[in-house]
């Protein structure tokens, strides 16, 4: 136990000066190491735009079709595949729109930059469709419409028009000629409103901005002026359709005629092939089923190719005089 | 010939075709009473008269496209006192208008044509001016539009008319769309069907860009409904005229005074 003394001494200590602060050395840099930078995960896309979808066919032929629900574009499909433009990209659907889709096609065959000119990938999941009518007085105008890519189905593919392009062994999901439908649909009003007849001259100029031009095949005679017409129009690349005649007509009774009566194809071109000392002529068609045959008939008549040729075929100069009714030209 | 003045025409055979053919613009055909073989295209301004009127001037097609058809633009075609009749084409099975022109129909009869493919059985025009007087329309068949099928741009005027069981899928007597303006004066519509819906005498509807204008006055409709659109649809105005009374509830019709409304 400290003594009393020792106390004392304690209690006289002076109490120590306060210090000034010591100046603060700064702590040596250390070498630090390399940020790195954080993985940037990648942006997820914007869910597409969903817009209001024109309306589906309303008569006895989409019954067969039930469901006809609208699918969802699942984004994998794209506007144009790897093979570009084609007239054999078209294949009309199950709705009664055969001048469309033959028009599509023979714009596609000819003139594929109108199309690519037409659509513009709004990449949003929609696209803008620009296409060309004439007013009262003749006048070109510009209406432009906006679609999406949901599309009526089938469960398997599109059930209206739609691409027929394979890749790599897989039906690709082109959508051009779905997308130029739909505006087209939306643009009259409804799938509903086209999907009951219409012109082909109609669509080419809708596309091209051309007035098709139209001529009876009746008539003519081996030499006429139409096969000028249509050579001629061959070589500058412009669109053709041919319309058939009624479909009770005798011409369309028989499976071997190969051609469909109330019913529009393509003009895929004019050709001429020396035989001897002749030249022979021929039209080459195209139906925009993708089929030149219903398969019922092509098995009738031993067609072998109906499946594979994309609905292609050739008619010599007077068998498309005598089963084809008129001929329109684009521009 | 009795009755007209102008290129004497005989029946029968391929004289309308060779008169038609050699016509300079202008001309005025003549027709004599007989039957004419037509299915022709009319490639320049012409006027073609049943010196003996509609009953006894009948024009037949062959089967290969309309009865008579205008394409060129520019051209004034007048026709009267003629019976059209076996016209069958995409697009109007008796006379059929792509030109833009001056078209004039009186006193004639279309009967017993078809256009299966697009329609208007008995007429289709789709640009220029189309005047159509004390005509019938009766017994023709289209896709859409038995009667008749105006499209896109054409101004036309019915007058005095008669629509008379005719059939369609859609628009029994009449289709109009698009651009359309249209005015019936004066016309009797009786029997005319349509297959697939409720618009035995009409269908109007136009697009994202434009709308018809349809106005009846003094019309007489006794059956046969009306379908405006149904997605766009025209402007439809009724004066005077006596029609079934489903026509006041669809949209678009107006009632612009002096209708009867008759029950069905």
């Amino acid at each position: 136990m400290p003594s009393a003394a020792h106390k004392k001494k304690s209690q006289n200590k002076k109490k120590p000066q306060p210090q000034p602060p010591k100046p603060v050395q700064p702590k040596p840099q250390q070498p630090q190491a390399p940020v790195q930078p954080k993985p940037v995960e990648p942006a997820k896309p914007a869910a597409p735009r969903d817009l209001v979808d024109p309306a589906v066919v309303k008569d006895a032929d989409t019954k067969a079709l039930d469901p006809y629900a609208y699918k969802k574009n699942d984004r994998a499909a794209k506007l144009y595949g790897p093979n570009g433009i084609q007239a054999l990209d078209v294949r009309q659907g199950a709705i009664g729109d055969c001048f469309l889709a033959a028009a599509l096609a023979a714009v596609a065959g000819s003139r594929p930059d109108a199309i690519k000119n037409a659509i513009k990938d709004n990449a949003d999941g929609t696209y803008t469709v620009r296409f060309y009518e004439l007013d009262w007085a003749g006048n070109k105008t510009v209406h432009a419409e906006t679609v999406d890519a949901d599309l009526p189905h089938n469960g398997e593919t599109p059930a209206y028009a739609r691409s027929t392009e394979v890749v790599e062994g897989k039906q690709w999901m082109e959508l051009w000629p779905s997308i130029l439908e739909k505006a087209y649909a939306n643009w009259k009003g409804s799938y509903d409103a086209i999907g009951h007849g219409g012109v082909s001259g109609d669509v080419m100029q809708a596309l091209t901005g051309e007035k098709g031009k139209y001529q009876k095949t009746a008539g003519v005679g081996e030499n006429d002026a139409l096969w000028t017409k249509m050579k001629g129009a061959s070589d500058a690349k412009k669109p053709m359709t041919a319309g058939s005649g009624g479909e009770e007509d005798p011409r369309y009774k028989d499976a071997s005629a190969g051609v469909y009566g109330w019913h529009a194809y393509t003009v895929m071109g004019v050709e001429e092939t020396k035989v001897g000392d002749k030249t022979e002529k021929f039209v080459i068609m195209r139906n925009p089923w993708g089929k030149r045959r219903r398969d019922a008939d092509a098995a009738k008549v031993g067609d072998t190719t109906n499946s594979t040729a994309g609905g292609v075929f050739k008619l010599s100069w007077s068998e498309f005089r005598r089963l084809y009714d008129d001929v329109t030209v684009s521009g | 010939m009795a009755g007209c003045t102008g290129i004497e025409v005989a029946a029968g055979g391929t004289a309308l075709a060779q008169a038609v053919e050699a016509a300079p613009a202008g001309a005025r055909l003549c027709l004599a009473a007989g039957e004419h073989a037509a299915g022709l295209s009319l490639p320049r301004s012409i006027t073609l008269v049943g010196a003996e009127g509609a009953e006894k001037t009948v024009l037949k097609g062959d089967g290969r496209g309309a009865v008579l058809r205008v394409d060129e633009d520019g051209l004034a075609i007048h026709l009267e006192g003629l019976t059209l009749t076996g016209g069958v084409a995409d697009a109007g099975g008796g006379l059929s208008v792509f030109g833009r022109g001056k078209v004039v129909v009186h006193d004639c009869v279309f009967t017993g044509n078809r256009a299966g493919m697009v329609g208007g059985g008995g007429l289709y025009a789709r640009e220029g001016l189309l005047t159509v007087l004390r005509s019938t329309f009766r017994d023709n068949q289209g896709r859409q539009g038995g009667a008749v099928f105006l499209d896109r741009v054409v101004r036309a005027e019915l007058q005095r008319c008669t629509f008379q069981t005719n059939e369609a899928e859609s628009g029994g007597a009449l289709r109009v769309t698009e651009a359309v303006e249209l005015e019936v004066k004066a016309s009797t519509f009786t029997g005319n069907r349509s297959t697939a819906g409720q618009d035995g005498t009409l269908r109007a509807s136009g697009t994202r860009s434009r709308a018809p204008q349809v106005e009846l006055s003094h019309c007489d409709v006794t059956d046969g409904g009306v379908v405006n659109g149904p997605e766009i649809p025209a402007q439809i105005r009724l004066k005077n005229s006596k029609v079934p009374v489903s026509w006041r509830s669809v949209a678009g019709v107006a009632d612009h005074g002096g209708n009867a409304f008759r029950p069905e």
